[in-house]
């Protein structure tokens, strides 16, 4: 424990509490323990307090509690063997699943930035319908490059066979 | 990064115990069981009687210390022994009482009255005399961290530096802590001053 020095306890004036505690810890250097023991044969107040600090000081010495009978090495190691084979199991169980892990995740990429190209398809689902580019001159090319367009290159309007053509002009 | 550099390091301020400690340490960096075993016999006593005055639950207090020596374990490549390795441990410890106080929330004096303690099974905590059991009464009433800073202090031997360093608490902060926590054993304990005996 080291000592504390004379000038850090302040002397002069009545001493703090904590400095009549680090006394009966036993902190002070042998000086200040004498110089403080002196303060106190001459003031009655910082006396009364240090008698009253030394009193609970001393009352709590009587609180004895001895764990000697305990032994915990035991107990210790074989936690700290568990907690290693836990971890190596950790580490090879992350190896064991690396390699399948990552293939996975792969795909999964892959599938995903397929779709977004427009490559694949999902199941139920139509493809995206792209925007029509800005070289397309008049709305009708624009809807037959979508396919919505109201003639096909057959002359045929949209939604019909070639054959249900209907007659051209004849209507009655 | 190891911090730890061997026994070379070790601040020639140290005791020889806590150079022993030190090199246990070493040891136990270099994955020898045996330091860590070597360990727990010279410190588990003031781990488990600190533990115990402090949450006033014997169970409680084995599971941490068990708990505070295989964080010593676990961090052992990381220990640098610019401190005594028992203010290191105090402050394991000490921060392990902490978080079970965080969790449970008891009422300032709400602990354990104790009666398992007296029990003769030789291999509990012993803990006899009613006065005794007064001073436990009357230092579990007290608010946490003034009963951890009494504990440290006159239970442990710490030096109000120590305990700054065992609680990570500035020494005006306990210097604080100390003056209320006996101010408030002063009235509590009166009855059992010198006079009363």
């Amino acid at each position: 424990m080291s000592f504390v020095s004379l000038s850090e306890t302040s002397l002069m004036r009545c001493p703090r509490n904590d400095v009549i505690l680090r006394l009966l810890s036993g902190e002070l250097e042998p000086d200040a323990r004498r110089e403080l023991q002196d303060h106190f044969e001459a003031c009655s107040a910082c006396r009364s307090a240090y008698e009253d600090l030394q009193a609970s000081w001393d009352v709590l010495g009587d609180w004895q509690v001895d764990a000697s009978a305990i032994d915990l090495t035991e107990r210790v190691l074989a936690n700290a063997g568990a907690a290693e084979r836990r971890q190596v199991q950790r580490i090879r169980l992350a190896a064991y699943w690396t390699v399948p892990l990552r293939a996975a995740a792969l795909i999964v990429l892959a599938t995903g930035l397929g779709i977004g190209a427009g490559h694949f398809v999902p199941a139920g689902k139509s493809a995206a319908i792209p925007e029509p580019s800005a070289a397309l001159e008049d709305m009708s090319e624009a809807l037959e490059w979508i396919g919505l367009a109201s003639e096909s290159a057959t002359g045929v309007p949209f939604g019909l066979e070639p054959d249900e053509a209907p007659e051209g002009g004849d209507t009655p | 990064m190891f911090f730890w550099m061997g026994v070379s390091n070790v601040p020639a301020s140290l005791t020889s115990y806590d150079a022993d400690d030190a090199q246990l340490m070493t040891r136990l960096a270099d994955g020898d069981r045996s330091a860590l075993a070597e360990l727990v016999r010279r410190h588990q006593r003031s781990a488990l009687e600190l533990a115990y005055r402090t949450t006033g639950d014997r169970t409680l207090a084995e599971d941490i210390a068990q708990d505070a020596f295989l964080r010593v374990w676990k961090s052992a490549d990381r220990y640098t022994p610019t401190a005594q390795f028992s203010t290191w441990l105090y402050r394991i410890v000490v921060n392990l009482c902490l978080d079970v106080f965080k969790k449970r929330k008891p009422a300032a004096g709400d602990l354990p009255d104790g009666s398992d303690l007296r029990a003769e099974d030789p291999t509990v905590i012993l803990e006899r005399g009613e006065r005794a059991l007064a001073v436990r009464r009357a230092v579990a009433a007290l608010p946490e961290r003034q009963r951890i800073a009494v504990v440290l202090q006159r239970f442990s031997g710490l030096s109000i530096r120590g305990i700054a360093e065992a609680t990570g608490a500035t020494e005006s902060a306990v210097e604080s802590l100390l003056v209320r926590a006996h101010a408030a054993l002063r009235k509590s304990l009166a009855s059992l001053g010198k006079n009363s005996e």
